[in-house]
């Protein structure tokens, strides 16, 4: 068993190695997609390699720990990538110090960024939805995305989002 | 030993399970304690599933210390994943454009009109107050305070993090 707990933390560390690594040299078109990429690969690496040196459950309860902890690093990078709202106004919060930031301030700050338009940017190029005479509309992959954050949040008993 | 693979599962499944039923007798009023306490009462579930496991297949004080701490890891990601999902259709702008269009059905909706529904000033309203009802700042008449808050220490975290992989730093400067 510890021997799976070395394997995954080595594995685990290789892959974010490697992804500073290739970052540093040059940044990739779709982030996304390189990072499944580069964690894929040594989760392969990892089930190949125990597979010599042991039975075939101890390569599950790799992959299961493994697959996992690249999943929450995935979804923590969009946060690492993004521009969060929230952070971007704390920090702004925590550089008036004292002196505190008023809600003009904050309105002129935050009224800089077109929020809504870099959104839709993104959206547009993750083929989530297309523009057909100014209008934007959902496509398949998209609506798959509304139809579960709409269920979502039904289960979950909150109000819309965003 | 099959069983120590699916104790994170079964961990999760009461974790999901215990934040539900806590949102809807709360009305979502305590949403990070909810996260915290669902996590944990998901993760000594998961705990106590290994332990049985172990206890009845005689494992070696290594395969102890092995199986509960990958177990934990496995919890964790778990764990981190739902409280992604959840804040996502809590807070992400990209998902609420998603439902607006979905429920402008097939006429769409333009940029403007986009706009109009969600404007800057609603973002910054709603920030603001989730902001202040978690802690991560106080308002005082019309100013802002900070507080040290964990916000405050993640924005940190994230700043280096994006220095140190060359990707630009924004308005986290």
């Amino acid at each position: 068993m510890l021997l799976i707990v070395l394997f995954v933390s080595i594995a685990f560390l290789a892959a974010l190695v490697t992804q500073v690594i290739l970052w540093r040299v040059q940044l990739p078109r779709s982030h996304f997609k390189m990072l499944l990429i580069i964690f894929g690969l040594f989760l392969l690496l990892g089930i190949l390699s125990l597979g010599f040196v042991a039975d075939w459950i101890y390569s599950l309860l790799f992959a299961q720990c493994y697959g996992l902890l690249a999943l929450s690093y995935i979804s923590f990078y969009s946060l690492i990538e993004g521009q969060s709202p929230s952070l971007t106004l704390v920090m702004a919060v925590h550089r008036k110090g004292a002196a505190g930031l008023s809600l003009v301030e904050a309105d002129e700050f935050m009224s800089m960024e077109d929020v809504i338009g870099i959104r839709i940017r993104e959206l547009q190029r993750d083929n989530l939805i297309f523009a057909k005479n100014s209008t934007y509309r959902l496509t398949r992959k998209g609506m798959l995305l509304a139809w579960l954050s709409c269920s979502g949040r039904r289960a979950l008993g909150i109000g819309k989002g965003g | 030993m099959a069983y120590i693979l699916i104790a994170p599962l079964i961990g999760q499944f009461v974790n999901t399970i215990i934040h539900i039923s806590w949102n809807h007798i709360t009305k979502g009023k305590s949403y990070l304690s909810s996260i915290v306490w669902s996590f944990l009462f998901g993760w000594v579930v998961q705990v106590l599933l290994t332990c049985i496991t172990l206890y009845h297949c005689t494992a070696s004080t290594q395969d102890w210390i092995g199986a509960l701490g990958l177990n934990s890891m496995a919890a964790l990601g778990f764990g981190y994943c739902y409280f992604t999902f959840v804040n996502l259709l809590k807070t992400s702008l990209r998902i609420r454009v998603l439902d607006e269009l979905k429920a402008s059905r097939k006429m769409g909706m333009t940029e403007s009109e986009l706009n109009q529904i969600y404007d800057t000033k609603d973002v910054i309203n709603m920030r603001i107050f989730r902001l202040e009802s978690w802690g991560q700042i106080k308002r005082n008449g019309d100013k802002l305070y900070p507080v040290h808050g964990s916000f405050y220490q993640l924005a940190l975290v994230l700043r280096w993090l994006k220095k140190m992989m060359g990707l630009p730093i924004g308005n986290l400067n």
